[in-house]
């Protein structure tokens, strides 16, 4: 597997909070990873400490393979917390200066990154007189100016209305889609991150507690029926032999999920019975994608 | 590094508060030459008053027997007066707003983690701070030269001036250079708008009672050290107008080079582990 970030055990340490506690990730090529957890959770941390802002206390950062990560880090475009820019100046002489400041002699640069991003036409306006989205997508397209191969982007989302959310989640797309760029995000709106979010992560209280691919969260959130019985094994035998079903998982001691034949209820519980299988609950289950989040990240309103 | 410089330099052609701090120092300059010439037309009006009444009385004062004001108050006492007060605290302001700016705008995000080591990060900005500096205080020189052309009509500017000017001026520029290198790295480790103008603007008023509480310090302790030979911004304050030897130059190169190292070393390091926020 071809992967843009690892981590091993990262950790970042303030006083005695632990605000990062071994976090190991793996962000794939190509990948929309969408990093969720509750405020103060360590997203902001993390990325931090990638994108070189911060230093971990302890494990190690690989970015596309190598350890050199100052070297590596000439490949990410980083949009953390807010967009760094100066409000007393326009767009245009903002992009001016990061461009001075990677070394870029293509005349046309600023142009070509503004026009991306939607503001050639605001290009002479001054920052402060700008709407929030137009901030964003101004920090997007400071991000963006190198081409990098991997954007990490916290929260950029927050404080956006409906339309200015839309304009964002499809230039993402655009991104990933047309430059092929591995985007790490981080957001609160977890219905939107689940409409670009090809993999996840969830951090809780500073730990890495699962990372998982979107068709997998599709088939945990799938509806299923769900049976804790006192002995798995020979439940499964007798599912598999007597009803044929194959589609199913063991999630933990003695539950299992069945996903097909969900309108065999009755017969799965009776052939269950038979087979001398004690069943203690029964039922059909299924989440949507906001409550099985929330079930990760601990309960609570705050995610 | 290059290429940081080249951002920096943009920047500081940008930046309101250089272009502020600049305008403000003319128009202190324009201030002095405006206040001075309106007290010496009043003196001169009082001479010719003097014995036109019919009566004179005989008042002995200060004023008849002193030089006119302009002589008084030579060019080079007021590039002296502006480069070791005003001069000082507005560059002393400019530096700490260039430098915090970066960190209250959340614009240092886009170069730490950029692929530059921390150190060119430092250093450019240092640099940049200290052109910014120099830039002000050669406006400085330009308005004092400018009001001399045309309030005083070049009557005053002449070789040895000029010789003089250069001497004194140029050493203060290498002063500048430190003075603005010490407030840098103070920003560069506050990091706080607020702070960093309250602390850059203390040390430029009142570090001079530290060093002279130094100094008797070490008289207690039977030690001959003179603390405000050591230290810039009296070394600034201190400089003399008139006969500027080799061996004073040596003297401030040296020390501002110590200062500017110093500054340097302890910035870097301390920059080196810093997180950014």
């Amino acid at each position: 597997m071809d992967y843009v970030l690892t981590t091993d055990n990262v950790t970042k340490v303030y006083g005695k909070h632990r605000a990062v506690n071994r976090v190991s990730m793996h962000v794939e090529k190509g990948a929309i990873y969408g990093f969720i957890g509750k405020n103060g959770a360590g997203k902001t941390t993390f990325m931090r400490m990638v994108a070189g802002l911060a230093a971990a206390n302890e494990g190690s950062i690989t970015l596309f393979g190598s350890t050199e990560l100052e070297k590596q880090r000439k490949r990410i475009g980083t949009l953390i917390e807010n967009a760094g820019i100066y409000a007393n100046m326009s767009a245009k002489d903002n992009l001016e200066i990061v461009k001075r400041n990677f070394g870029i002699t293509e005349k046309n640069a600023v142009e070509e990154v503004l026009k991306f991003v939607g503001l050639w036409e605001s290009r002479k306006k001054k920052v402060k007189n700008f709407s929030m989205g137009m901030k964003q997508r101004l920090g997007l397209a400071i991000a963006l100016f190198r081409n990098p191969d991997f954007l990490i982007l916290d929260e950029p989302i927050n404080g956006l209305d409906p339309e200015g959310i839309k304009e964002i989640r499809d230039l993402l797309l655009k991104m990933n889609r047309e430059k092929g760029i591995t985007i790490l995000i981080s957001s609160h709106i977890l219905g939107e991150l689940s409409k670009i979010a090809t993999h996840y992560g969830i951090i809780r209280d500073g730990e890495l507690v699962d990372e998982f691919k979107a068709e997998e969260l599709q088939e945990r959130c799938a509806r299923c029926q769900k049976l804790v019985v006192d002995n798995e094994n020979l439940a499964v035998n007798i599912l598999e032999e007597k009803l044929s079903i194959t589609n199913y998982d063991v999630p933990q001691a003695n539950t299992i999920r069945v996903f097909e034949k969900l309108d065999m209820q009755e017969e799965m519980n009776r052939e269950l019975i038979l087979g001398g299988v004690n069943i203690r609950e029964s039922y059909l289950a299924g989440q949507d994608l906001e409550g099985y989040f929330m079930e990760l990240l601990g309960g609570g309103s705050n995610a | 590094m290059l290429n940081l410089m080249r951002g920096e330099l943009y920047k500081l052609f940008k930046s309101k508060c250089f272009y502020v701090c600049s305008i403000v120092l003319v128009v202190f300059v324009l201030l002095i030459y405006g206040m001075f010439s309106l007290a010496d037309i009043v003196e001169k009006e009082e001479a010719a008053m003097a014995g036109n009444t019919g009566i004179t009385v005989s008042v002995e004062t200060n004023v008849s027997e002193e030089a006119p004001i302009w002589e008084q108050m030579g060019a080079i006492d007021i590039v002296q007066m502006m480069f070791s007060s005003m001069g000082s605290l507005l560059i002393a302001i400019f530096a700490a707003v260039f430098v915090c700016g970066e960190y209250t705008s959340g614009a240092i995000k886009n170069i730490v983690g950029k692929g530059y080591g921390r150190g060119c990060v430092f250093l450019s900005k240092y640099f940049s701070t200290i052109v910014g500096a120099v830039i002000m205080e050669l406006v400085m020189l330009g308005a004092i030269l400018l009001c001399e052309l045309f309030i005083l009509h070049g009557n005053r500017l002449n070789g040895d001036l000029v010789l003089q000017l250069l001497n004194y001026v140029g050493i203060q520029l290498i002063l500048a250079a430190a003075q603005t290198g010490i407030i840098v790295m103070i920003n560069q480790i506050s990091r706080s708008l607020g702070a960093g103008i309250a602390i850059s603007v203390c040390l430029i008023m009142f570090s001079s009672f530290a060093t002279t509480l130094a100094t008797a310090l070490f008289g207690y302790f039977k030690l001959t050290i003179v603390a405000s030979e050591y230290w810039i911004i009296d070394l600034i304050s201190n400089c003399p107008t008139v006969n500027i030897t080799g061996e004073l130059w040596r003297h401030m190169t040296m020390w501002s080079a110590a200062w500017i190292v110093l500054t340097i070393a302890v910035g870097i390091l301390h920059y080196r582990k810093a997180d950014v926020k």
